[in-house]
């Protein structure tokens, strides 16, 4: 049977295992930064597109005032995609990470193009309509 | 007479008034917003909406060694919310666990078994978008099943046994707690409640805590509970480590006293740990836990209460699943094969005035399959091996037939449907 001793030397070094691994992970691990925009008009949000950097970063976190819950804007390519960061099980805020979205609260879990990876969420992010607009990508809230 | 004609008046006038709520109720009922456009539903514009949904299993149990059988709505549990606007929403969980809760006398003709209790009822208040606050009857961040345990999103018809019988999910408390998510690092939450704490009254040497939760009752005494979690999103994991510090005397103070407990925000505090890691790709899930909970003062518990409570319990589990449909559904129907394998003691030290048992030192070794034709459904299926140590004879205080025959190495066959909605 394991000892007290010996569960608490094999739980510390899980433990460091797994924060080595995460440091490790995270250093290799696409940056995801958060912008806060002001609305021009309502209905929509604007982010420049030269918060996009090519090879750097794909992807955005945009909080506004004007949405209730911050949008993740991802570049592919030449076309931007817009999510709209509310879990659809009970509504909590949604952590984004660079190949996923993660609801802290309940467990459930998307992929990039909003589709649900894991319950209790049983139906896909909402979505917004994106434009580029010289060189701003224009996300339509309605 | 004249008091039973104003009886009769009064008895019209109720039904009057429970027939008017009714239509009124009818009338609202219509109200209730379709999936599309509930609280769940990314309202921007419409910003009041209530919500009903919900989620339920029945399990069916073979305890091979006895050779006997259990069949039970394990629970069914009502979720019902509103959002008053964009920054107040209430959320409510109301449970009915093993079906019926009726006197012996009462109109199904049998003593009911179950329970009614509010599982949730809190007021959340968002700061931001990313931080908010919850006020009321709530589950706080401890360990994974007791905030994710809708039983259509673990593996096994049981939870695993390690987050029940040390971590005694689901552990809801009335407090206040702050949710977050730290701006500057991507993927990293934080939690920090406080909460009524714990009752050393219900410990036990064969439950541990589990008695000691107060679950929104009426409680006496100043004890708090703190607790705090990290959680972090990376690539395919989820990293989390979580604490709790409360005190467990949940009496006045000159009660406290008279039965020599320290009383107090934390008298006779209870302290638990825990980390837990789950990988997840391409069908693969990997879970681990591993949890320590201590007890100060458990001998002047034991003393007060004479309930042979632990100093020191601590356990873990690793959990393996795969998706064998990954390749061809990618999750919109699954069938998952997992295993797992928990180690619990629930006596790793006990006080000097307790009593030894080798049989809360025990093992559990699960295998079995989950099936999910849709989200929102699983069917479940597994075995359960438990092994644990000598049960001690001199804990024996009521002679056969009253005490059931100890088994140390026990088989179950569990079979179970779930659904959440």
């Amino acid at each position: 049977m394991t000892t007290r001793r010996g569960f608490i030397k094999s739980g510390c070094a899980a433990c460091l295992m797994v924060a080595a691994g995460a440091t490790l992970l995270e250093s290799c691990a696409t940056p995801l930064p958060m912008l806060k925009v002001a609305g021009s008009k309502p209905g929509e949000i604007r982010v420049g597109t030269e918060n996009f950097i090519p090879g750097k970063v794909n992807g955005i976190v945009v909080r506004s005032k004007q949405s209730e819950f911050d949008i993740l804007v991802l570049k592919t390519g030449e076309t931007y995609k817009a999510l709209y960061l509310k879990c659809t099980h009970e509504g909590y805020n949604l952590t984004a990470t660079a190949n996923r979205i993660y609801c802290s609260s309940h467990g459930s879990s998307f992929d990039l193009d909003g589709k649900v990876l894991k319950e209790p969420a049983l139906r896909p992010l909402k979505t917004f309509k994106t434009e580029l607009i010289d060189n701003q990508v224009v996300i339509y809230l309605s | 007479m004249l008091s039973k004609t104003i009886l009769m008046q009064l008895k019209i006038y109720i039904l009057l008034i429970v027939l008017f709520s009714g239509l009124y109720i009818t009338q609202a009922s219509a109200q209730v917003l379709t999936q599309e456009d509930s609280l769940a539903a990314g309202l921007i514009y419409k910003q009041q909406a209530t919500v009903l949904s919900g989620y339920g299993e029945a399990h069916y149990s073979i305890d091979t060694k006895r050779k006997s059988a259990e069949a039970s709505l394990k629970r069914v549990v009502l979720f019902l919310g509103h959002k008053f606007n964009n920054k107040i929403s209430l959320f409510t969980e109301l449970e009915v666990e093993d079906a019926l809760t009726s006197a012996a006398g009462g109109d199904e003709g049998v003593a009911g078994k179950g329970s009614i209790s509010m599982e949730q009822a809190f007021l959340k208040f968002n700061i931001n978008p990313s931080t908010y606050i919850v006020a009321g009857l709530f589950i706080p961040r401890i360990g994974y099943i007791n905030e994710n345990h809708l039983p259509t999103t673990f593996n096994g018809v049981n939870r695993p046994f390690l987050e029940e019988q040390i971590i005694p999910s689901t552990w809801r408390e009335v407090g206040i707690g702050l949710y977050g998510q730290f701006p500057n690092v991507p993927g990293l939450n934080y939690s920090l409640a406080a909460t009524n704490g714990l009752n050393s009254a219900g410990f036990n040497g064969t439950t541990g805590i589990r008695g000691g939760r107060q679950l929104g009752q009426a409680s006496n005494g100043l004890n708090l509970g703190i607790s705090g979690s990290l959680l972090y999103y990376i690539s395919n994991f989820r990293l989390q480590a979580s604490g709790y510090v409360g005190g467990s005397t949940a009496l006045e103070q000159r009660v406290a006293d008279s039965l020599e407990l320290n009383s107090g925000p934390f008298g006779n505090a209870v302290t638990l740990g825990e980390i837990n890691a789950q990988y997840s790709n391409n069908g693969i899930t990997i879970r681990t836990i591993a949890t320590m909970v201590h007890i100060k003062n458990a001998e002047a518990i034991n003393r007060a209460f004479a309930s042979n409570s632990p100093e020191t319990m601590y356990g873990g589990y690793a959990e393996v699943g795969y998706d064998i449909f990954y390749s061809r559904y990618q999750g919109a129907k699954s069938l998952t094969l997992f295993g797992r394998y928990e180690y619990l003691d629930l006596g790793a030290k006990i006080p000097s005035n307790g009593i030894p048992n080798d049989a809360n030192r025990k093992q559990y070794f699960v295998a079995g399959l989950t099936y999910k034709p849709i989200k929102g459904i699983s069917i479940k299926a597994d075995y359960v091996q438990r092994v644990t140590g000598e049960f001690n004879q001199a804990l024996i205080v009521t002679p056969f037939p009253q005490q059931v025959p100890y088994f140390k190495n026990s088989g179950f066959v569990d079979l179970g449907v779930a659904y959440n909605f």
